[in-house]
């Protein structure tokens, strides 16, 4: 061969190992050390017990976990407003072949792994036809917000090998905020109104009987240990009392399950959750390291339903003896029956959840106001609790009914105080631990769901002494059955006079 | 018993309260200043009782006792006053009153007197110096003394990056002389 030739080809071969085989800096090379998400060991102190602690809380076994079937994240496509569908967008959807978008062998750098997790966090696991009435149509005509695009970010159309679904019940379906100006924040507090929806798709549209409805409600909120009436209620429920239930929640909050129709919860903001040690409202979970967070996902992708609280389990009711085997039952909910996400999935999801940082204020103030509204906050001691750089202290507060036990104070981070807000949420739920966690003042600025509930919806509302008189209309949650509600405790800031009042609204949506 | 032992054994303990002024306590204010993310919160308690024999002409004999009830911590804020009074803080169930008690008092100067006294709070105690002056007056007189301390030395809260470890306290006394028994 003579030498050009020669110098061609090893060219070529060297252009095509780079082409084929991208090279990575060393440095840039990501071993990934995944916990396994269903940790005996893990789970024993992962969860924070109930407030009865006569009641024997147990997770189903890592043999049935592993054994329940893995979800395969398929490629999926935006879901238009009708107004904004490109033309003959579906049929071209309808003309792709299914894809696995996430493949383990393929992830190679740190952002490769938080990019997959991404996808997991978008990923739907509740499908339905394309014209089902949680679509396009449907949401249209609840008014979910849409993108400046015209795209519901909340719901996807995905093209599986039975063909093109919607897809729902992401992450991002609960933990996706469309803002004023037509962005997106996922991580943030969503504002789909899940419930309202629930309303129009199953009542109105399905038209699911009433004791259908009940035994639903039944397995999301039912906690038979617990002797109070947002328990027993639900064994009477009518359609009536479910369209009220649900329709009672406000955008910003969630009848998750494990909380009930009297108690709901906010919706966290997973933004800076990396920092954050407790999980959910009550802290019901602990975050200690991304092992922690794939449980929670693991355990709140409806796993949680086969929970055994004594005999009792959600999915099943009063139950004793074992579980029916994984595959062997078509249970009515969850749609298509429990499945879980791989280790390596979870663990991109949990990577993808600690890169996301507190998104900037767009808020600006002078200085005098910031100054004047720092100094309010120090003063009424909002910064004992919400202390920078976090803006939260990280602890847990028992509610007004419940004394944290000696030992909570060794094993928990305790600042052992009520706030006197109201303490059904951690008292009267399966998700109850005798507390609230002192939620992060970053990312106000965007937040509707204020206080454990979303009872609230501003500042200006949280600082309003009215709110503590019984005739006082909250803007955001109150139970269905009342007109007036004072919502109580949490008690600082109420006699500020206007200015320092402005000033420390001003301070808190900076944050 | 040595007749002469008992009776020098009296002298010496008339000695001691022929010497001592008692005072009692007309009017007490306790206050206290803490630095929270670099501002003072001001806080007070109340319920003052006290045990003072004190004399400025013979201060080293003085005595002094005092104690205040630990749940009357106030500052300006019900549920952060709440939270003073529970385990991690005063713990006031267990432990329903500070004291302090001397243990030297000697003068520094004209009117000023620097005391060592022992603080008790809950179950821990430290000395820690503490200046005070004494103004007597036509029918009553005033000590107005303070010193400072570390909280964590005696258990209150845990370190934290915003709220300061040091506490000063400021204590005012408006006295007048108990009648000898």
């Amino acid at each position: 061969m003579k030498t050009p030739h020669l110098f061609l080809l090893l060219s070529m071969i060297v252009v095509l190992s780079f082409t084929l085989f991208p090279q990575f800096p060393e440095e840039d090379i990501f071993e990934p050390d995944i916990p396994r998400t269903w940790d005996s060991a893990a789970l024993l102190d992962f969860m924070l017990p109930l407030p009865d602690t006569t009641v024997k809380v147990e997770p189903i076994s890592a043999y049935y976990y592993y054994s329940l079937p893995v979800r395969t994240i398929y490629k999926s496509y935006p879901v238009y407003h009708p107004d904004y569908e490109p033309d003959g967008y579906l049929d071209s959807l309808r003309e792709l072949e299914p894809i696995d978008m996430f493949d383990p062998s393929k992830l190679v750098t740190e952002e490769d792994w938080i990019r997959a997790g991404e996808l997991v966090f978008d990923a739907p696991h509740f499908f339905s036809s394309v014209d089902s009435p949680f679509g396009a149509a449907g949401m249209a005509e609840m008014g979910v917000p849409t993108t400046r695009e015209g795209m519901f970010p909340f719901a996807r159309y995905v093209v599986k090998p039975e063909g093109l679904r919607l897809g729902v019940a992401a992450c991002g379906n609960c933990h996706t905020r469309v803002i004023e100006d037509g962005s997106i924040i996922k991580g943030a507090q969503g504002n789909f109104n899940l419930d309202r929806m629930r309303v129009y798709g199953l009542v109105q549209k399905l038209q699911l009987p009433e004791d259908v409805l009940r035994a639903r409600e039944q397995e999301f909120f039912r906690a038979p240990w617990i002797d109070h009436p947002s328990q027993t209620q639900l064994d009477t429920l009518t359609i009536h009392g479910y369209i009220a239930a649900h329709t009672a929640i406000p955008d910003g909050v969630l009848l998750r399950q494990g909380t009930n129709h009297a108690y709901p919860a906010r919706i966290p903001d997973l933004r800076g959750i990396k920092d954050h040690l407790y999980l959910d409202a009550t802290g019901h979970m602990r975050n200690r390291e991304p092992g922690d967070l794939m449980r929670y996902a693991a355990f709140n992708e409806n796993v949680d339903l086969l929970m055994r609280y004594d005999n009792f389990i959600p999915e099943f009711g009063e139950h004793e003896g074992p579980l029916p085997p994984p595959g062997t039952f078509i249970p009515p909910f969850p749609p298509g029956g429990f499945s879980r996400f791989t280790d390596d999935q979870l663990y991109a999801l949990a990577l993808y959840l600690y890169s996301l940082e507190p998104v900037p204020s767009p808020y600006t103030f002078d200085q005098t106001t910031m100054e004047r509204g720092e100094r309010v906050f120090i003063e009424q001691g909002c910064v004992t609790c919400h202390t920078p750089p976090l803006y939260t202290n990280n602890h847990l507060t028992p509610v007004d009914g419940f004394t944290p036990p000696a030992d909570h104070f060794d094993k928990y981070e305790i600042f052992d105080i009520s706030v006197e807000t109201d303490p059904g949420l951690a008292l009267y739920t399966r998700r109850s631990t005798g507390y609230y966690k002192v939620p992060t003042l970053r990312g106000l600025w965007y937040r509707s769901a204020l206080l454990h509930d979303g009872s609230l919806t501003s500042l200006e509302e949280l600082l309003e002494p009215r709110r503590l008189e019984d005739t006082f209309v909250p803007t955001g949650f109150k139970e269905a059955w009342v007109k007036t509600k004072a919502v109580k405790g949490h008690p600082f800031g109420l006699q500020l006079n206007d200015e320092d009042k402005k000033a420390l609204i001003a301070y808190m949506k900076t944050l | 018993m040595n007749r002469t032992v008992v009776f020098l054994l009296i002298l010496l303990v008339q000695e001691t309260v022929l010497w001592a002024q008692q005072w009692q306590v007309n009017t007490a204010a306790v206050k206290f200043e803490i630095n929270n993310a670099g501002f003072p919160v001001l806080g007070s308690f109340s319920d003052l009782e006290a045990d003072i024999h004190f004399d400025p002409k013979r201060p080293e004999k003085g005595s002094i006792l005092a104690s205040v009830d630990a749940a009357t911590i106030d500052t300006g804020i019900d549920l952060r006053n709440k939270h003073l009074k529970k385990r991690d803080y005063f713990d006031v169930e267990k432990y329903p009153r500070i004291h302090m008690i001397s243990v030297s008092i000697k003068k520094i100067e004209k009117d000023v007197y620097q005391g060592i006294f022992k603080v008790q709070i809950k179950d821990l105690s430290k000395e820690v110096p503490l200046h005070f002056s004494f103004i007597d007056g036509d029918s009553s007189a005033k000590f107005s003394g303070g010193f400072q301390f570390n909280r964590l030395d005696f258990g209150l809260g845990e370190e934290s990056i915003i709220l300061a470890d040091e506490v000063k306290v400021l204590l005012e006394l408006e006295v007048s002389e108990k009648e000898k028994q």
